[in-house]
């Protein structure tokens, strides 16, 4: 089988079976390039994966992009990307529908309710997982980089919760007091 | 309907401002209540219809898209969640010469920062439209300890807190 059909294949099979969210879809995808196909190792894997945190937006669109890149060039990586959204984007508009159908029943509300507050649930698992590998890295630098990255984090959640400015404009603050903040910490480990 | 190019602005805008899957929730929340072309409703419908569909929980925008627009929303919001992906092939070759600079890995850790700390506080705007009461905070405990205990694929816990709605605040 050629490389982009491989390609188109495996990440629509992905992007068919992975309920249960991102967690779950990069498990298959692991299990797929790494353990099966062997077209990558598990550090390469790593590698890929921390570089796909750079770019904006949906790190595992990034993910399928790259793969598809590395494996089989611009077309590889179209039908990487595309193999992976359309059949997900499809079942999540059918859910849609199916929701709208039930929205005006007084127990979809309830429902709802309680969803929102599972939303708000998972939200604080998040933000605890998403915030350990930065705080992490931040500790293994030395104390400066982590009471930096703390700081950062607080300023950030403060800024938003008491003057509620834009969010690009949270980014760009966060970004640029990252940097000031590191530079104590780079002048002294040059030192 | 809103105006179709405006609607796709602020999807890509806001997929342009995140670095995660529900990184775009802030800006979209922000934007789309303030204009009234969403209500806090449809985002509690998207986010678990997003939760609930197969692939990356981000696609929970179209859902969202569609709430807002029909078929024309859900086409524009996939749109603009997968064009800024693509930067990843300029940015394995940049990352390739200039990743290890300092300053750089800084401002990125900054921006992974503030995308940390925008997930609280949509909890509590998420939280706040219904009001702090303790059958709502205690629903939001069980379900954080839940999906965190990992036994249980957060589907099945969404599932759970949706029965629990139901039978707590009928």
């Amino acid at each position: 089988m050629s490389p982009v059909l491989q390609q188109l294949r495996t990440w629509t099979g992905i992007g068919l079976q992975s309920f249960g969210g991102g967690q779950a879809t990069q498990l298959l995808v692991y299990r797929a390039f790494v353990e099966r196909q062997r077209l990558m190792t598990p550090a390469e894997y790593a590698q890929a994966w921390g570089m796909c945190q750079l770019p904006p937006g949906i790190n595992l669109l990034a993910l399928a992009v790259l793969i598809g890149w590395r494996s089989a060039g611009g077309l590889g990586s179209v039908v990487a990307l595309a193999g992976l959204v359309l059949p997900s984007a499809a079942v999540t508009v059918l859910l849609t529908i199916a929701y709208l159908l039930v929205s005006h029943l007084h127990v979809t509300a309830l429902a709802l309710r309680g969803v929102t507050a599972g939303v708000a649930g998972l939200g604080l698992v998040m933000t605890v997982r998403l915030a350990r590998p930065p705080l992490r890295a931040s500790r293994v630098e030395g104390r400066l980089s982590l009471m930096a990255s703390i700081a950062v984090l607080l300023g950030a959640f403060a800024a938003q919760v008491f003057w509620r400015p834009p969010v690009f404009a949270v980014l760009l603050g966060a970004g640029t007091a990252s940097t000031l903040l590191g530079w104590p910490r780079r002048f002294l480990s040059r030192a | 309907m809103p105006d179709p190019l405006g609607l796709f602005w602020l999807f890509f805008k806001a997929t342009l401002l995140s670095s995660s899957g529900l990184g775009n929730l802030p800006s979209l929340h922000e934007d789309l209540l303030a204009r009234h072309w969403a209500t806090e409703a449809d985002f509690g419908a998207a986010l678990a219809v997003g939760q609930v569909a197969p692939g990356p929980t981000g696609l929970w925008v179209v859902s969202l898209g569609f709430l807002i627009a029909g078929w024309w929303g859900a086409v524009l919001a996939v749109v603009a969640a997968v064009l800024p992906p693509l930067l990843i092939v300029p940015t394995e070759l940049l990352h390739r010469r200039f990743g290890d600079l300092a300053p750089i890995h800084d401002f990125v850790r900054g921006l992974n920062l503030a995308i940390v700390a925008t997930f609280p506080v949509v909890v509590l705007r998420l939280v706040g439209a219904y009001g702090f009461d303790l059958p709502t905070l205690a629903l939001v405990a069980a379900s954080a300890l839940l999906i965190a205990g990992g036994r249980l694929p957060s589907v099945v816990v969404l599932a759970l807190a949706a029965a629990a709605g139901v039978a707590i605040f009928s």
